[in-house]
């Protein structure tokens, strides 16, 4: 087999789906929305004692729309096809051995903090695979990824069990926050509204009225994402106390740029970037380290003793 | 930069304002509250402010989750939230019913973002900023 070509593999752009999400979740908003404006919330109108088809129910919904955005962020992200709550893309699993050229940590403090719901994987290898299996790095994929000395790259990625307490966790706060900050939204607009007289008639009663809708719907997302934020860390806590001893995180937090590694995984093509991984990697097997810094070559992870991936790799194609 | 950011932009600047926008038209007319016939104007502008508090808080979400640049994506956002505010706050206003003026206005301000990164950038948008590239 030729030598990869680093970069862009095929002529074009890749393919990118529809992002249609957005356009099936604002019907249902809007649906959902406007039951609201005519009936509030059956148990919370009693809660807060919301009545009348216009000004109580007004309220309401402006809550209600700041809650469901938030929720809609929050589902988003956490119904990505990860491997958390969505199976991840199913793959082919394959076995590589090379060099590791370098190690990513993609865990982000702020992230982990501030949007639970959103974090990643735990991070990833470059792997300098042997020339055997190029075709594991070339075959559909759109890019392949390159060293600075031109030798071709697979990519590692390593599962989060903590990222996915945090996603199921935030799903959860999130649904609690919603309802309490639907009608926590409707005390403080309520008691915004008295207290700037919004009853009070003049040229500014349109505007009133919106600074107490804003108000609403500010406090019922506020509310929400705090929910998110505090179940998602209750997740991460949950996740990380039950993971602390994944064979597959220790070894890679463990992984060094020269070391040797067999490693096994689910091959799949990465559908924003185009080029091929491991996504997941489910097994590494360190057997020793170059003794030298990179960037590493396609004939140095040649060079390195055989590996134990149990079957030769498919013919080119 | 990705297209989609302008559309999405645009969206969640126009359902916010639809729905807050109809919901005053909806309190006002009834109750026996003053009514003040709004100017083309102050709709306008009370559907700006709506467009720019929805479409800023997006931006920063997206700064903060996506790591695009944030001057950016504010400047767009700030495009996308007064455009879109100027033509959908006085639209939604007449729309009685808030998840109708949800609707039209998610896809007003849809079409508004993505006309609007059509018009700036020329439709040929980057791709030297989608994360992960430059690796």
């Amino acid at each position: 087999m030729s030598t990869p070509t680093c970069g862009a593999q095929q002529p074009g752009t890749l393919p990118s789906p529809f992002t249609w999400w957005p356009f099936a979740v604002i019907p249902v908003a809007g649906a959902g929305l406007a039951y609201v404006w005519a009936n509030g919330i059956p148990i919370i109108n009693g809660i807060v004692g919301a009545s009348g088809t216009v000004a109580g129910f007004s309220v309401l919904t402006a809550g209600a729309a700041g809650a469901v955005a938030v929720c809609v962020l929050v589902f988003y992200y956490a119904f990505q096809a990860d491997g958390c709550i969505i199976a991840a893309q199913k793959g082919d699993p394959i076995c590589v051995s090379g060099i590791v050229e370098d190690t990513t940590d993609e865990n982000s403090t702020v992230v982990d903090v501030l949007a639970p719901f959103a974090m990643g994987p735990a991070g990833a290898f470059d792997l300098v695979v042997k020339s055997m299996y190029w075709n594991f790095i070339t075959k559909n994929s759109f890019w392949v990824f390159c060293d600075s000395v031109g030798a071709s790259m697979l990519p590692c990625v390593i599962k989060s069990e903590t990222a996915c307490g945090g996603k199921i966790g935030s799903v959860v706060g999130a649904t609690v926050g919603a309802v309490g900050g639907v009608i926590l939204s409707y005390i403080a607009a309520a008691a915004l509204g008295g207290a700037i007289g919004c009853a009070a008639s003049g040229p500014f009663y349109l505007l009133c009225l919106l600074v107490v809708l804003i108000v609403a719907a500010i406090v019922a997302a506020a509310v929400a994402y705090a929910g998110a934020v505090i179940g998602g860390a209750i997740g991460e806590g949950i996740a990380a106390a039950a993971n602390a001893n994944n064979p597959v995180v220790n070894t890679w937090e463990g992984l060094t740029a020269g070391d040797i590694v067999t490693v096994k995984g689910n091959w799949v093509t990465d559908p924003n970037l185009g080029n091929n991984e491991l996504l997941y990697t489910t097994s590494i097997s360190r057997t020793g380290n170059v003794g030298f810094p990179p960037p590493y070559t396609t004939a140095q992870a040649d060079a390195t003793p055989a590996d134990d991936c149990p079957v030769a790799p498919p013919a080119p194609q | 930069m990705s297209i989609k950011l302008c559309w999405l932009l645009g969206l969640i600047a126009g359902a916010f304002t639809g729905v807050l926008m109809s919901l005053t038209h909806a309190s006002t007319a009834c109750c026996g509250a003053p009514v003040f016939p709004p100017t083309f104007g102050r709709l306008a502008l009370d559907g700006i402010v709506v467009a720019l508090i929805a479409v800023f808080i997006a931006a920063a979400l997206m700064v903060l989750l996506t790591h695009l640049p944030a001057k950016p994506v504010f400047l767009l956002a700030l495009f996308v939230g007064i455009v879109t505010g100027l033509l959908v706050g006085p639209l939604a206003y007449h729309i009685h019913n808030p998840g109708v003026a949800m609707i039209v206005g998610a896809i007003l301000g849809a079409i508004l973002g993505w006309l609007i990164c059509r018009l700036l950038c020329g439709g040929k948008l980057s791709s030297t900023f989608i994360p992960g590239v430059a690796r």
